[in-house]
């Protein structure tokens, strides 16, 4: 692939900012952590372009980045809004109750380690093989499963799981 | 009944679908890149990245859980409204000093750190085009059994080459890609590496070697810009730079600091970003505002003071870290920032 950095934004950023969004559970950290990897790419953009799959170098740099503690959020402290509301009674409508069931979801999501959220992310969102994981995250493709297997059983394991899930019925 | 996998799915596809169009999005990006092309204040280049990662997962980095052992890894039980302790002052160190550099940069460095690691940088006498000195040669200690991974990885054409520094092989690497980096990492003793980069005209194998193979183990220390007379009990610095610092619970492993955890503190300029922003507060002689943004165990407060015309300190901390805006106020009458000149000591 090759092309302008504008073009590659134009078509991409949303993807990337969605992507960004269920790796992190933040909206705020995720467009941090976008408009760095895009930054980066951008100072790099010449020989990015050049590469066969642009996208995977910078998901590379966005969930390298994710796993790093070392964010600095703060830029953004300033700007942020109030986060959305959680509670399942905020929805309503006919798939209220499914939706709130998706919110449990997401917030059991949120309380597995950084590693296996990435894994998840990866596997169930982006639709990578364990093979491809391994090379983004750089670790062997057992280490992968083994993350996804913990993380996994994780949200299986866990009480609220299970009643979203017989709740679903 | 779905399948946790399909809940997941549909969890995640929906979640994503919430995310809107960012129209400036490009411009943000060419702002933030043009800034980081020019220097970061935190003094790390890209070819300290690697650096930057060192603490990725920290997971053997050693941190001090002497004295401290909430349950929740946050902070201890809540206390009488007196809660805050007295803190000992900080000192920033670096354990080594180059006995080289090349011409045109200052030879005090900037240090800055954090659990397992720690970076002096040295910049140019010259501003750069943003007006602020270009970060030439930065230097990363990092204590860890293996080295984390770089970020941003390398280019499928940035080939490491073979080197030695102090007689340990080394990894010598040069990138082209937009802005020139270049950087060597070796092992100094199981469980200590040194990372030293080099950009722009400072980025070439001459230099970088020449800086390494010139450094020698003797301690700079800095008082840093600020003391921090008080904090929560089992709260210490955890992460600084020149112009920032931040705390969080001895407890908490690295790889789980977030904003919810750490309370953080640095400097900026006036600006109307942070002009104005909440209500009026005044804390001992400064003025400042104060803006609390969500509620609960999300409620995060950004407290702004004005400590001179064109400078303003900021502190932000959590509900979960600093319980309400007054505890926050007690803890920012404790904050005194001593202005930009590093006092720099070697031992």
């Amino acid at each position: 692939m090759s092309g302008s950095f504008e073009g590659y934004v134009a078509g991409r950023g949303q993807a990337l900012l969605r992507f960004g969004y269920v790796l992190t559970g933040d909206r705020h950290l995720s467009e941090d952590l976008v408009q760095e990897a895009l930054a980066r790419a951008h100072r790099r953009w010449p020989r990015i372009s050049s590469l066969d799959h642009p996208d995977a170098y910078i998901r590379r740099i966005i969930v390298n980045d994710f796993m790093s503690w070392r964010r600095r959020t703060r830029r953004l402290l300033l700007v942020a809004d109030p986060p959305e509301p959680r509670t399942p009674g905020a929805h309503s409508g006919d798939h209220g109750a499914a939706r709130a069931e998706r919110d449990a979801m997401w917030q059991l999501l949120a309380e597995l380690p950084k590693q296996q959220r990435a894994v998840l992310v990866l596997r169930f969102y982006e639709g990578l093989t364990d093979s491809d994981i391994a090379h983004l995250v750089q670790c062997s493709p057992a280490t992968v499963r083994a993350h996804a297997a913990k993380g996994l059983a994780r949200l299986r394991g866990s009480a609220a799981t299970l009643s979203i899930l017989n709740g679903a019925n | 009944m779905p399948s946790v996998e399909e809940e997941l799915i549909l969890t995640l596809r929906r979640h994503a679908d919430t995310v809107p169009a960012d129209p400036a999005l490009l411009t943000v990006v060419k702002a933030r890149s043009r800034r980081a092309a020019a220097g970061s204040r935190f003094a790390l280049t890209a070819g300290a990245a690697a650096a930057v990662a060192l603490i990725m997962l920290a997971s053997s980095v050693a941190i001090d859980l002497s004295g401290f052992g909430p349950r929740d890894g946050l902070r201890p039980a809540a206390g009488p409204d007196g809660f805050l302790v007295d803190t000992p002052p900080f000192v920033a160190s670096f354990p080594l000093t180059p006995t080289y550099l090349p011409s045109g940069l200052r030879t005090q460095p900037n240090l800055s750190g954090a659990p397992g690691s720690a970076n002096a940088s040295y910049v140019s006498t010259r501003a750069g085009k943003n007006g602020r000195p270009v970060v030439a040669i930065n230097i990363a200690v990092v204590w860890a059994a293996v080295l984390p991974a770089r970020n941003p990885p390398l280019m499928p054409n940035d080939k490491p080459l073979a080197a030695r520094v102090h007689g340990h092989p080394a990894t010598f690497v040069r990138s082209a890609a937009g802005s020139d980096t270049a950087d060597i990492t070796w092992r100094v003793k199981p469980g200590q590496w040194v990372i030293l980069s080099g950009t722009a005209e400072w980025s070439t194998r001459g230099v970088v070697l020449r800086v390494a193979d010139g450094l020698v183990a003797r301690t700079v220390r800095s008082a840093g810009q600020f003391k921090i007379k008080l904090a929560p009990p089992g709260f210490k610095i955890c992460l600084w730079s020149t112009d920032s610092i931040s705390l969080a619970p001895c407890a908490v492993k690295p790889s789980r600091y977030s904003d919810k955890r750490t309370i953080q503190i640095w400097v900026t300029g006036a600006s109307d970003t942070v002009n104005g922003r909440g209500k009026p507060v005044t804390i001992g002689t400064h003025t400042g505002w104060l803006q609390t943004v969500g509620r609960g165990q999300n409620a995060l407060n950004v407290l702004v003071l004005k400590i001179s015309a064109k400078t303003r300190l900021m502190i932000s901390a959590s509900s979960v870290a600093l319980r309400n805006a007054a505890e926050l106020s007690r803890f920012a009458s404790g904050v005194e920032y001593l202005g930009p000149t590093h006092h720099l000591t070697v031992d």
